[in-house]
């Protein structure tokens, strides 16, 4: 909304500085987001008046011109315009005005010196309209209005400063200047006056010339309309045009002009159409009929549906009711008689019809916010008077007030004990009258309180709450003190996720991992990307079918119990109605694909160490309900890492991605969980596994492994990939922070080795257990610290060292002791795993 | 005898003077003052000497082997710190070379942001509850006193999902805001309630330098008898010491959000310019840093709250306007690019 300060003070004074004002209007709720100063450099440039005129002696194409600027004060100017006569009112500036050198190739602004041209010193100028940077206007010099008093400053009669501001779009009364009047009459507690209608009413009686008829009275609670005869279609007067113009609209000629100013000022939307033109001189305010259309003011030809709200005369369509007239009434230069209409119209009827026809006017604007039903006569009856002013003729007698759904202004109690709870200051009950009553509100004082009747426009005051605010904004948000709330606390309740995600991200970056936060909007060729380039993995038919190479390892149930997991790519994602692109359609259902693309965009800026993490949401759609939100962490990894000493690097493999696992699940106190071996297409087909939490039914917890290579090829990695993934539904439900803890021994360990030679196909865990087992309960610790294959060990065969400590809580244990344990264990590796003891 | 000792302790006390290494050292300690030494021989044969001479030789032995220990001691002495010196300098490192490469990772700047003001208001007794990304238009919106086609809808740009024949078409959208967890909290506990609800939000509009359309957001609510806008103002400022340092000073004005009344919004001063004006505060002195307000009557009734024994607060500001200045970040694409060069400038 544009608010030129002139017209602004034509209601109330506003006397205060223009940035002052900005900023008091922003405090309280309505920003100002621009003011745009017209005149703002015409520091030196008067009113002026000429008194004289002769010819310049020397030149016979210049004259000489002797201008008064009030008072006795007067000057000569040398000019070559040819346009002035004594008595004009002219724009005079002085040496040190700033004015637009028109004879540059880029105009520029110059300051005035007082110059000698052929032979006579001009000491100021008069100026033309595109010199002050008022237009394009060349030709001759401004003649400014005859009632322009010499010796003022050109900026205090034509100059002024526009405030732009931004409306919340509970404050429609902001949309009139009579609104925004009184919010700055409230602001700054000065007078308001609100214009009065009065004309003569000297035509037939309204009733004999239009009949107006409502259809339904829920899209069109109020139809009040005048009859004009006899106007004559016109420029406006130049007032008029130039508070248009300030306001930011086009004057087109008086009738409508009227109109819009009528708008500006009170808020209400008027059409004035060309009586001649109304078939039957009858307005039906009716739904259109399927298929029926119309041709518009703006020329296009819209087809209607019984959605939309029409203006109707005996025959057709003559408007889109609160959206736009039709153009077969519309006021052209022979229009001779006028029907005004100022009515009120449902606001999400008016909504959806500007909406579906993506017709967003003015009127339509400013009905969809709803308006009150007692703002269209006010605004009628200035229209009116308006137009007898600048149109001429005589307006018919009385006007049409169709109102089948009248109502009233809203009563609202407002007590002193209720301002001082909400807002937590005391006023005394005077104290809030004045100030609702600056508000324009109509107080009355009641037991314990007011009764408040807010002004018309101010629909938003409806219940103690606005008022409060209200009362609150008068007094300045500042004012009121800050307070921390006394009284009950509820009880400590601790978040032990939120926990947990912060333990989950000290031990990952702890580890060298940097966390990511990635986008949930995706799109379904990013989630396809993970079926390998081209789909190859899709397989036959299926996504589940696993490779060739895999068969033998892990379970098909496994798998498919991974997939649904952690990748279900045969989920059809949650999709968006509205989209912004292609790009970003759906919802994630895996958090693969992301982390593939991230790790792909960092290994271009950094060729290695490359360790990214996620703690992210995927969403799977649930029949009738909201979809799933799955909570799980991602990691990914590149090929390698730095290494312990300068310029090493250490490849990243299966057994890396297992200790960063081990860890996060150590750090969750998941003490219990089983690594199986995994056959799944997205990774690697032998170097890659699921977490499981045994029971009698196993639990997937998570997924870990080498990133099968057709798949990070799809995401462009073009090197060795590690994923793993854990759910964290699953895992932060069986986290625990309980440790108990067992007393550091207090005798002395013995340690033996033992190098088994084994089928490959035994895994290390069975042999670990198996020594546990025996050893029971003086093995204190297995480790692992030698892996050999290759000759001499056989095909098939993998040389396993481990260090056994064996320990006793209560003695010190004797050699023979420790090998009789060490022997048995042998014994039953050899026994029941079929191993062969390396010496 | 008593030439023989004092020529011994020449020859020794000579040798000594030639001595370089320790291990010749202690070889020449062996011959001089071991055993078989032959002052320890003189010593040990003491007992054969002529009586009257025994106790000037014993003496005179007595004084060559204290020499010669002493003498060897300070020898040793010298030695050991030539040794210990020669060490040094061959040990010596650079110590301006890099450090051996340890990588510690770090948190995305978001989440410590978030963690940052989850924090402060933890400290007043605040809970940390999260909630659904996807939403009923009824949480989102109607509970939030925003009724279908009110153009307070036009504020939030949203995204509405696809649903099957059981859901009416518009009903299921990604929240706008964290605000409806507003509603889902009272529904499920009583007053009094202090919770912060951190979480991800969506918007229909293009990103750009300054808009995401997906971003996060930290939504608080305060719900009890007695809450008050002088507290909403008392908590608020706390939080911004807390956050921004204790110097920072708030303003408050009057700001519109349908689910508030009085509604707010909160900002900073400049950090940059001091109040002065400057680019970051467009001129103003001032960041705007949230939006605030009394929970609407409308919302508490909607929850079957009875708005006249109970007010509250709520509260909601982005975590990556909070980030960007903290930080100095003027893009917040940064964000979600998760560029490691980026990245890795922030620690924790």
């Amino acid at each position: 909304m544009k608010v030129p300060l002139k017209w602004l003070r034509s209601y109330t004074p506003a006397s205060l500085p223009t940035v002052d004002l900005a900023h008091r209007l922003t405090m309280a709720g309505t920003e100002v987001t621009d003011v745009y100063h017209l005149g703002e450099s015409w520091n030196d440039v008067y009113v002026g008046q000429v008194t004289e005129i002769r010819r310049h002696p020397n030149a016979d194409r210049l004259l000489l011109v002797t201008v008064n600027w009030g008072d006795d004060r007067n000057i000569t100017v040398v000019t070559g315009a040819p346009n002035l006569k004594v008595g004009d009112k002219v724009p005079l500036a002085l040496a040190g005005a700033m004015l637009i050198d028109t004879h540059l190739p880029t105009p520029e602004l110059r300051a005035l010196k007082p110059t000698k041209i052929r032979g006579i010193l001009s000491e100021g100028m008069v100026c033309s309209a595109k010199e002050l940077g008022l237009g394009e206007d060349h030709a001759g010099i401004m003649v400014l209005d005859s009632a322009a008093r010499p010796g003022t400053l050109l900026s205090d009669e034509l100059g002024d400063a526009i405030l732009d501001l931004e409306l919340t779009p509970n404050r429609v009364d902001l949309l009139s200047m009579i609104g925004v009047a009184r919010e700055v009459a409230a602001l700054l507690d000065q007078p308001l006056t609100v214009p009065q209608a009065e004309y003569l009413e000297s035509g037939p009686p309204v009733g004999s010339l239009i009949d107006v008829r409502i259809v339904d009275p829920e899209l069109c609670p109020r139809y009040t309309a005048a009859v004009i005869q006899g106007v004559t279609i016109t420029q406006s007067p130049k007032w008029l045009r130039d508070r248009l113009s300030a306001a930011g609209l086009r004057p087109i000629n008086n009738v409508v002009d009227v109109t819009n100013y009528v708008m500006l000022e009170w808020g209400q939307p008027l059409h004035a159409f060309d009586y001649d033109k109304i078939h039957g001189h009858e307005i039906v305010v009716r739904s259109a009929g399927d298929g029926e259309s119309m041709t518009l003011l703006d020329g296009s030809v819209r087809l209607l549906g019984s959605e939309n709200l029409v203006i109707a005369d005996a025959r057709q369509a003559v408007a889109i009711a609160g959206v736009m007239g039709g153009a077969d009434s519309e006021v052209t230069s022979t229009t001779t008689n006028l029907l005004i209409e100022s009515a009120n119209f449902d606001p999400v009827s008016v909504r959806r019809t500007s909406r579906s026809l993506k017709l967003r006017t003015d009127a339509a604007y400013r009905f969809e916010r709803g308006l009150p039903r007692q703002l269209p006569l006010p605004a009628l009856r200035r229209a009116v008077q308006l137009m007898l002013e600048v149109a001429g003729g005589h307006t018919a007698t009385d006007i049409v007030d169709a109102y089948p759904l009248p109502s009233e202004l809203p009563e609202i109690f407002l007590s002193q004990s209720e301002v001082k709870r909400v807002l937590g200051i005391d006023l005394p009950i005077p104290k809030l009258a004045e100030l609702l009553e600056r508000s324009g509100c109509q107080v009355t004082r009641e037991d314990g309180g007011l009764n408040v009747v807010p002004p018309l426009q101010r629909t938003d005051l409806t219940i103690p709450a606005d008022l409060c605010e209200e009362i609150a904004r008068l007094v300045g948000y500042d004012e009121i003190p800050s307070t921390l709330p006394i009284g009950r606390q509820p009880e400590p309740t601790i978040n032990e996720d939120w926990r947990w995600f912060a333990t989950l991200r000290h031990t990952l970056a702890g580890l060298g991992l940097g966390e990511v936060v990635t986008y949930s909007l995706t799109s379904r060729e990013r989630i396809g990307r993970l079926m390998g380039r081209e789909g190859r993995l899709a397989g036959a038919g299926s996504f589940m079918a696993p490779p060739d190479v895999a068969s033998g390892y892990g379970s098909f149930d496994l798998a498919q119990e991974v997939t649904a997991r952690f990748v279900p790519l045969d989920v059809e994602p949650v999709e968006l109605l509205n989209p912004l692109s292609a790009d970003s359609e759906c919802l994630r259902t895996t958090s693969f694909g992301s982390l593939l693309e991230t790790l792909c965009n960092n290994l271009r800026v950094a060729e290695r160490d490359v360790a990214l993490f996620e703690l992210g949401r995927t969403y799977l759609p649930r029949v009738n309900d909201l979809p799933e939100e799955r909570r799980v962490l991602t990691v990914v990894t590149g090929a390698d890492r730095s290494g312990s000493t300068w310029g090493e690097e250490l490849p990243n493999d299966f057994f890396w991605l297992k200790a960063i696992a081990e860890a996060v699940l150590g750090r969750l106190g998941i003490a219990d969980r089983l690594y199986r071996p995994l056959c799944h297409p997205i990774f690697h087909a032998a170097r890659s596994a699921a977490i499981v939490l045994p029971g009698p039914t196993e639990r997937l917890l998570g997924v870990l492994g080498e990133v099968e290579p057709d798949v990070r090829a799809a995401f462009d990695v073009d090197q060795p990939a590690f994923l793993f993934a854990l759910d964290l539904d699953l895992a932060l439900s069986v986290a625990t922070r309980v440790r108990v803890v067992t007393p550091i021994p207090k005798f002395p360990p013995v340690a033996q080795d033992l190098a088994v030679i084994v089928g490959t196909d035994v895994p290390s865990t069975a042999i670990e257990g198996l020594i546990r087992d025996v050893g029971m309960p003086l093995v204190k610790s297995v480790e692992l610290f030698d892996l050999y294959q290759g000759s001499p060990i056989p095909a098939g065969k993998i040389s396993l060292g481990f260090h056994i400590t064996y320990q006793a809580p209560d003695r010190t244990l004797t050699d023979e002791e420790v090998a009789d344990v060490h022997r048995k264990i042998e014994q039953a590796l050899v026994g029941e795993l079929g191993v062969e003891l390396r010496r | 005898m008593i030439e023989q000792l004092e020529e011994l302790r020449a020859r020794a006390l000579e040798e000594l003077g030639r001595i370089q290494d320790l291990t010749r050292l202690e070889e020449w300690r062996i011959s001089h003052l071991g055993k078989r030494s032959e002052l320890n021989k003189v010593l040990r044969g003491i007992g054969t000497i002529e009586p009257s001479d025994r106790r000037v030789v014993g003496q005179l032995a007595n004084d060559v082997k204290s020499v010669l220990e002493g003498e060897s001691a300070a020898r040793r002495d010298q030695l050991e710190r030539a040794a210990r010196q020669e060490a040094v300098a061959r040990e010596r490192v650079d110590v301006t070379l890099p450090p051996r490469p340890i990588r510690l990772g770090q948190w995305h700047p978001l989440t410590l942001v978030t963690e940052d003001i989850v924090a402060a208001f933890r400290a007043m007794g605040y809970d940390v509850v999260e909630g659904p990304e996807v939403e009923w238009e009824k949480y989102n919106f109607e509970l939030l006193n925003i009724p279908a086609e009110h153009p307070a809808r036009d504020v939030w740009d949203t995204f509405y999902v696809k649903t099957g024949d059981g859901v009416p078409r518009g009903k299921m959208l990604l929240r706008t805001h964290t605000s409806p967890m507003q509603v889902r909290v009272m529904e499920r506990r009583r007053p009094p309630i202090r919770v912060v609800v951190p979480g991800r939000a969506y918007r229909y509009e293009a990103t750009d330098a300054t808009h995401e359309s997906e971003f996060y957001q930290i939504e608080g609510l305060a719900v009890d008898e007695h809450l008050t806008f002088a507290d909403l103002k008392g908590t608020l400022t706390a939080f911004a010491h807390a956050i921004f340092g204790p110097e920072r000073r708030t303003r408050f004005r009057v700001d519109y959000f349908p689910f508030v009344e009085p509604g707010a919004e909160m900002a900073i001063d400049c950090h940059v310019c001091r109040g002065g004006g400057c680019r970051l505060c467009k001129n103003s002195g001032w960041i705007e840093i949230m939006g605030a307000g009394m929970v609407h009557p409308r919302v508490l009734q909607g929850v079957d709250y009875d708005p006249a024994r109970y007010s509250g607060f709520a509260f909601g500001m982005g975590p990556e306007r909070v980030a960007m200045l903290k930080y100095g970040v003027d893009d917040i694409r940064s964000f979600k690019t998760n560029d490691l060069r980026f990245l890795r400038q922030f620690c924790e």
